[in-house]
Formats: structure tokens, sequence, C-alpha cells
């Protein structure tokens, strides 16, 4: 139990009214939380915005060549200079944006919704089909997912879906464990039971019994796995595994801006800024909601 | 004479099977009683009883390894995920802990509406209507509809769990020790409401108890079991005045009332391994404070009659039973509090 | 029973308060009684009167996240209130022990009981050498009652029944000999036979060592049966302290014959009369008497006018204004005669 934070009222006041507007109660709320959350949170609705408005007050088109002098160092005109195309980075970082945004966010949403089928199912089921499946997820979370990924877009080809296809894979099977812990916990209540006692078939009671039980894990995962998933697929494309030239996607630039990066750093820096500052942002916004849930941050589940 | 509603036929039920290499050991055997409509049977014990597990059973939560369990006539000793329809509707289940028979994320208008929408179809205004219905059964006003578990008392969450199982429109209702958490006053008011659906809607209660007091108010009939074997059984009034089984008067003398001193035999915790199979002689022995000799440790008591539907197990003859109990709380002259419901 | 002149324990206006996510909410308020040497206080209520924090103030602990806001808690004549945690501890386990509800979440899994109650002693210095702490265990384990005491010590707490457990917490708060127990439900999660002998137990403990018992239930019928006093809580107050079969017979408070009537009795009598009605609602409490909203006796003034313990005369005291008017309730002994 946490002791009273500072800023407690010194007195009490006994028998009057307790109840609170609701407006007072979510900015007290707000103000609950810690500064790294809000923080957090404000540069995630940055790079949202990013991504949604972008294209339209970007100072140049993202192929356009020569728009500038090629390896132009930062300046008013453009923010994070120039690459070797005379392209302008800065345009091409907030148009990478949407790639990044898109891609991950689909790929971790399509891990969370199968992820979570399974676990649910799992965890209502149990039994010897429980054991084998969940060996078989054991196997996917041992394989390095990079080098499977890399052998999966080389043999078929990387293109977008295949892209988020394999991601939300590799992610579904860690959903599927944090899920069925998290279901485990309610699977034994009584509630369930009584469920069962009415003849309900596995998926009805783990879709109307135990999913709303573990809906705050599931947003928390599909938070986190966003960041996971920003991060591997912007490795995969620095490998050349991801968007093709002259796509403005941030690890192709980050990879194509290797050569000159004593000379002209920021054709790195641009993107590689823009990829650490979301990344870290959603590192800490899945924290700050894992902590508003009530959930604890190692298990992502009930504390 | 009509068919019992429910009937169970020396029933032995045990957990583990093979899977645990051997066969599981038993912790129900040879339990046989009968219900009627609109009766209540309180099943009373303590820990280890098997109370829960014959209500589990007869709930299809557990399948017994042996006897029967007749539901108006049928057998219907299978798992719940093998019966009709129908039959699940007509038995429900009531459990002993408010926080966990409710799903926390789930409305109460959701708690009480799914089983009216599953068995009966009900949807939309109909399904809505008959919820308010129901939560005014039992006695809590609408706005409860909109609620979570979590803005509710442990009572009312009891109110709404009796009115999810009453939407079924059983026939019989298994009632888990559904009062034993609940505070004395909050319990006052449950077992009220027990009563009352009863007279109106002539159900048959499966009562399970450790709470003497309580099935005193409550039930017609007593069934009283020690360590998975029936020791006694007949009306409230006969079970709660002498000649009682040694165990159940132990029970009446245990439970703590102001001027009633515990005849609990010895003081002393035996040494006795509570799981132990007692194949021979009366499960009691070890404990019991009347033990006579060594045949009460060879020697599995037969059923003796105490008169008329009461009967016990015990060595001790009733009549000498009868002269050696006393219980102040009994004055001769009260009628017992529930007369036995006649058969239609 | 012999009662000592000055009182062991003293609560003094004990006000607590539980900071609850956003604001401070009241648990006890404006408590007081006295306890004296070798007597048994009940303490009754129902849940969340404030039972708990106000019995476990009496070794100084208050639950994190709450505060005592006002009063005083006087051990032999010492604020318990303010002493650093030095001192308490000095206290606790010596002269004041704790009998919690919980047997199993009280004994550490994996060491020999024995080696617990053995560790506890010497944490507090009572028991010489090694020796004689072990020595001293073995008897305390025949004391409480349980069976091959030798044997017993080498147990583990997974091999105990839940009563064998509840008697080796005893022994564990009977080790360094306590001036006061103060026993928490302990016999909640316990059969009703394996009860009744721990009840035994703890009467005869009581009158062989001369300790003073707070015993905190919400069964009325346990406190029936051990206690010499009763001190009935409703909404954080006080409401009505008397001896036991005073309290029985002629209960004054509203609230306290509300509570009797509705426990059912082996009778199948019931107490008749005013069962309690409604619920209580946290949030909206009257400055005045807080069971004003549920009492059938409630005038305009109730609501509005703090009550303050009163004494009756017949060795009790009442928190009610209207005390003398209430009278008996129906169907309680004084009105259908003797009972039992």
């Amino acid at each position: 139990m946490d002791l009273a934070p500072a800023g407690t009222p010194a007195g009490g006041e006994i028998g009057r009214g307790w109840t609170v507007s609701r407006a007072a109660g979510a900015v007290r709320w707000l103000r609950r939380q810690r500064l790294a959350f809000l923080i957090a949170a404000g540069i995630l609705l940055l790079h949202v915005g990013v991504a949604l408005t972008g294209p339209v007050w970007a100072p140049y088109p993202p192929d356009e060549l020569l728009v500038g002098d090629p390896f132009k160092s930062p300046s008013r005109e453009h923010l994070f200079g120039t690459d070797n195309f005379g392209r302008d980075v800065f345009s091409r970082v907030v148009y990478g944006e949407r790639t990044v945004l898109s891609l991950s966010l689909t790929a971790a949403g399509l891990a969370v919704v199968a992820g979570s089928a399974l676990g649910l199912l799992m965890a209502y089921v149990r039994g010897w089909l429980d054991e084998v499946v969940m060996r078989g997820v054991d196997v996917v979370l041992t394989i390095p997912p990079l080098i499977l990924s890399l052998l999966i877009l080389g043999g078929v080809g990387a293109s977008y879906p295949v892209i988020i296809a394999t991601v939300a894979f590799f992610f579904a099977a860690r959903v599927a464990t944090v899920i069925r812990a998290a279901a485990l916990d309610v699977v034994s209540e009584d509630f369930v039971t009584a469920a069962r006692l009415r003849g309900e078939s596995a998926a009805s009671i783990a879709r109307r019994e135990l999913l709303p039980n573990v809906t705050s894990s599931m947003l928390v995962e599909f938070s986190l796995r966003t960041g996971y998933s920003v991060l591997f697929i912007a490795g995969l494309s620095f490998l050349g595994f991801g968007s093709a030239p002259p796509t403005p996607d941030w690890g192709l630039m980050i990879n194509e801006g290797r050569s000159y990066i004593s000379s002209s750093p920021w054709l790195v820096l641009g993107p590689s800024l823009a990829l650490a500052s979301l990344v870290v942002a959603l590192s800490l916004f899945t924290d700050g909601i894992s902590d508003a849930l009530g959930l604890s941050p190692f298990r992502r589940a009930k504390a | 004479m009509t068919a019992p509603l429910l009937e169970l036929q020396r029933l032995e039920c045990a957990y583990g099977g093979r899977s645990a290499g051997r066969a599981g050991r038993s912790v129900v055997h040879d339990v046989s009683f009968c219900l009627a409509a609109g009766e209540t049977l309180a099943l009373v014990g303590e820990s280890g009883s098997g109370k829960t597990t014959i209500a589990r059973s007869i709930a299809g939560l557990l399948v017994p390894r042996s006897g029967q369990i007749l539901f108006e006539g049928h057998d219907i000793g299978m798992a719940a995920e093998r019966r009709p329809r129908d039959l699940l509707r007509e038995i429900q289940f009531v459990f002993q802990n408010p926080d966990s028979s409710l799903n926390p994320h789930r409305r109460i208008a959701y708690a009480i509406g799914r089983p009216l929408e599953y068995f009966f179809g009900l949807s939309g205004k109909a399904r809505d209507r008959r919820i308010a219905e129901l939560l005014d059964d039992v006695h809590l006003d609408l706005g409860y509809m909109r609620r979570y578990p979590s803005q509710l008392s442990g009572g009312e969450r009891q109110r709404v769990a009796i009115a999810r199982a009453l939407a079924a429109e059983p026939k019989l209702m298994l009632c888990d020790e559904i009062v034993s958490a609940l505070d004395v006053s909050v319990q006052a008011a449950i077992l009220d409401l027990l009563r009352e659906l009863q007279e109106k809607r002539r159900m048959a209660f499966l009562f399970i108890a450790h709470d003497l007091a309580v099935v005193r108010w409550l039930a017609h009939r007593v069934v009283v079991l020690y360590r998975g074997r029936m020791m006694e059984a007949g009306t409230a009034a006969d079970t709660f005045s002498p000649p009682v089984h040694p165990y159940t008067e132990m029970l009446l003398h245990s439970v703590p009332e102001l001027g009633v001193e515990p005849f609990v035999g010895t003081e002393a915790e035996t040494a006795v391994d509570p799981l132990a199979d007692h194949d021979a002689g009366c499960p009691f022995a070890p404990l019991c404070p009347r033990r006579i000799g060594s045949v009460c440790d060879e020697e599995l008591p037969a059923w003796s009659s105490a008169g008329g539907a009461h009967a016990l197990r015990c060595h001790i003859p009733a009549a000498e039973l009868a002269e050696l109990q006393s219980f102040p709380w009994n004055r001769p002259e009260e009628p017992p509090v529930r007369e036995e419901v006649t058969s239609a | 029973m012999t009662v000592a002149a000055a009182p062991l324990v003293e609560v003094a206006g004990l006000t607590v308060d539980f900071y609850d996510r956003d604001h401070w909410v009241n648990v006890v308020n404006d408590v007081s009684f006295t306890l004296f040497a070798g007597e048994t206080l009940g303490l009754v209520g129902e849940s969340g009167c404030g039972k708990t924090t106000t019995a476990y103030s009496l070794f100084g602990y208050a639950r994190p996240g709450s505060r005592v806001r006002d009063g005083a808690v006087r051990f032999e004549g010492r604020n318990l209130i303010g002493l650093s945690a030095r001192e308490l501890r000095a206290i606790r386990g010596g002269a004041v022990c704790l009998v919690p509800q919980n047997p199993a979440g009280s004994l550490t899994p994996s060491m020999r009981v024995g080696r617990q109650i053995v560790e506890a002693m010497e944490e507090h210095g009572v028991s010489g050498s090694h020796r004689d702490a072990e020595q001293r265990t073995v008897e305390l384990f025949a004391q409480v009652g349980l069976p091959r005491p030798q044997t017993m010590v080498e147990r583990y707490p997974h091999e105990l029944s839940g009563g064998q457990q509840q008697r080796v917490i005893t022994a564990m708060a009977l080790a360094c000999d306590p001036k006061l127990l103060v026993l928490d439900e302990p016999t909640t999660a316990l059969d009703v036979t394996t009860q009744a002998r721990i009840l035994r137990l703890l009467a005869r403990l009581q009158a062989e060592r001369g300790m003073s018992m707070l015993y905190v239930t919400h069964n009325l019928g346990v406190v029936a049966q051990i206690c010499d006093r009763v001190a009935v809580m409703y909404a954080g107050e006080l409401v009505e302290v008397a001896p036991t079969e005073e309290l029985f017979r002629r209960p004054r408070h509203p609230y306290t014959q509300g509570l009797l009537a509705s426990v059912p009795r082996l009778s199948g009598q019931n107490g008749g009369g005013a069962r309690l009605r409604g619920l209580l609602h946290r949030e909206e409490l009257p400055p005045g008497c807080r069971f004003a909203p549920r009492c059938g006796f409630a005038e305009e003034a109730c609501f509005t006018e703090r009550q303050v313990l009163a004494a009756t005369g017949t060795g009790g005291e009442v928190a009610c204004r209207r005390w003398e008017d209430i009278g008996e309730p129906r169907g309680t002994p004084a009105e259908t005669g003797s009972r039992r």
C-alpha cells in the first residue's frame, strides 16, 4: 500500500460527502501519474500527429532530388540537412513516420489478436491440448526471430504483408503466453464455473467471461509489442529486407547514410533520433499504462 | 407417491483417477437420500465431510465413481458437458464466495441476463424486463443493473448470484455455504429471501452448511456427514433434539451461544490423520466422546431407526442416546420451526 | 476473575483515518475503552466497522496508508502512539502478542514449527540458552494441547491441520508470556468443533496465566462464550460496551438489538423484534449518530448530535441519546422469561 504522496491534505473531514465530480477526478488522476508517462504520451501524440498530417506540411517531397545541394548540413531550410541525393532528410523522416507506425501497429495488433485468442482458449481448455500447443509456442519463442525472418523474407520476398505476418507470428507467441497467464488467474473463479455449468462452449466462455478480464493485459501487450515491432521492422529495413529504395523508411535511411557517417552524420542522426524517441516513448508509455491499469510491470498481468 | 425430485443412491465419489497411478481416495461413501420439490434438505458437516463434493457431483462438476444420482427419475451421473441443456437449466448452483461468483468486468445486467439469453433466447427489451423482475425478486432496485460487482457489498453480490440462478427457472438450487462469508445481519436477510423464494416458487434447495443455527432456521430435513459418510438423517426437528448421533451432538454443542457449554469430549487436537482411509469401523470413533469400545473401531455401525424418518448410525441404541443427551436450548413446548413438506 | 484497579490498556479518543486513492476516509472515530488485567474484552462488529484497526492499535500498529489523527493508546500507562520502532519492538511480541486470523499465513512454510517459536523467544530475549528455548517450546506445545509435542516441533506447517496450526500460532503468542493477547478472529477459518476446542483452550490458558485478551470477531456466539465484557462497534464508533450477559440479555443500543435479533439460534427461535434494515453507506454518514439512517428510533436530533457513551447503571455504557426510551426489544429473554 502506498503511503500518502506529497500534497496530501493535512486535515480530514468526517461526515461530509466524499463524492467529487468526475472532471476533478480525472485531473487528479492525471496529476498523480508519473511525469515520465505524461511526457512519453506527449511524444507519442506528436509522432501520431506527424504520421497523420505530415505530408500536408512537410517542406519538401521525400523523393525529390536536389532540392538543395547534397550533404548540406542542417539549416533553417533543411532542418535535418540533405542527403547524398540532395533530398531533404527532414521531409523524408516525416514521410517515413507513416510507414513505421502503420507497419508496427498492424503487426502488433495482429499479434495481440491472434495471441490472445490462443492464450484464452488454452487457459480455459487446459489438459493435453494446452500442453501440446504451449510447447509449440515455446519452440517458436526459442527461435531467434531475426534470423528466421530474414530467411522467410529472403525466400518469399520482402513485401509489406509478409513483413507484417512474420513479425506478428513471432510476437503472437509471446502474447499467447502472457494472456494465457492472465486468464489462468480467473479461470478457476466461480463465475467461470457458473458459465461451464450452463453448458457454454469453450469459445463462448473465452470470449464472454475471460476476455473482459484480460483486456488491460492486452492493451499493455499491444503497446509493448508496438515498441518491439518498430525496432524489429526498422532492423529488417536496415538489413535490406524491408522497404525498397527510394522509400523513405527510417531503417533504410540509416543504412544508406551509414557510409557517410563521419563526414555527414545528419543523414543518420535524423532517422535515428526519430526512431529512438518513438521507441523510448512507447516503452515509457507502456510502463505508465501498465501502472495505471494496476498491472505489475513484469508479468503484465494482475499484480 | 410421486418420485422425489432428486435421489442419491449409494453415491461414491473420488478425486484423482487412473492418472494418479492408483485409484484415487474416495471422499464420499455410500450416500443416499432424496429431496422432494419445495423442500430444503441441509447437508451438514465440517471440512472433509464430503458435502461440497456431493453438491458438485449433482451439478456435474464431478463424475461419481459409483452409485446413482437420479433427477426426476433419470440418471444424471455425468459431467456437465454431456448433459442436455434443459437439465443444466433445472439444476442451478449458488457459490459460497461472493467475491468470485460474479465476473468483475461485467455489469450485473450481464450476470443475470446471460442465462436468460442462453436458456430462453431472450434479448433486448424482453430480457431487460425480466432482469428487472428478477432484481425485484431479490429485493435489489433497478439501478443495480448498470453496476459492476466491485460496487456491491458481499450481501448484494449473493443476491445477484441468487437472481442469476433464478433466471434459469430451476427446480433445484444447490446452495454451497452461501451465507458463510457474510456478516450476521446480511446473512439473516439472505435466509429470509430464500424462505420467501421457496414459498413463492416451490423450489427445492440442497443447502450445504456447517452452521447449525442457520440450518435450523431454513431446513426441513437434515443429513449429517462425517468424513464422507452419512451419520444421521431426519427432519430438522429430529436432529435438534435427542436422540442424535454423537457427532451431531458434538456439532450442536460446538455452536457458541450464551449459556451453552461446549461438549467437545477431548479438548486436545488428536493426532488423527484426516486423510487416512477408514475401511473398517466407525469413522468418528477416534474422536467420539461416547465411544463404547473396540466395536466402534472395528465395525461400521448399521443404520438404526430413531423414530419415523429419523435414522442414525451408531452402535449405541437410539433409546440409550435419548437418555444420555440433553440440549439446553430446547424447550419441549416450542413447535419445530418448519413443518415437513408432504410430497404432492 | 479478579480485576486489577488500574487498567492494563486505556484507549482514549482514538481516531484513525485511512488514505483511499485520493482522500482520507475515517475508519475509527473517537473510540475509548479500558481493558483490565485478567479480563477478556470482545470487540464485535460487522465488516468495515474498524474493530481490526482498533485492535491493532493496541500494539501501536497502524496499517501503511493510515494515520492516527487523534487519541492515545496507553499500555500500562505508556502511550504507544508516537513511540519509536525500537521501543515498539520491545513491547510487541513481548508484552502484547497477536494471534492472527489466518494461521497458515503467519507461519513460515519452509521452517519447522518448533524452530519458529524458538526464534521468536530468542528475538525477545525471553529464554536463556538455545536448549532452554527448545525445552520451553515443547512445554508450550503441550500446554496448547498439541499431541506428541516432541515430534510436533519437528513438523513443517503444511503437515499440520488448521486447528493444529492455530495452536502453534497461539503457542508462539504465548512464548514470551504476554500480559495482553490480541486475537483477530482466530477461529474464523476453522471448523466449528475445532473452534470449540480452541475457545476452551483459550479460556483455560487465560485462567492459568491471568493475562488479558482482546478478542476481535464478528461472531456473537463466540463472544458469548469467552468474553467478560463486550464492546460493539459500528462504522468506526463504539456504540455499546457492557458485561457479556448484560449485553445479551438487555442490549440497549438499537444496533446491538438488531444484531442480536439477526443471529439464528439453535432453538429455531429468532430474536423477534426488529432486524437490521438497510445497509451501511460510508459516503453518507451523518455528523451525528452514524447508525441513525438505519435506526427505527431515530429522531431529527439523532442525525445532528454526536452520541457519546453514557453509563446505563447496570454496568454498561451506550452511545444513544434515546436509550432510556427504547427499552427492551420484543422477544428478548428479559421479556420472554429466563432463557436456557
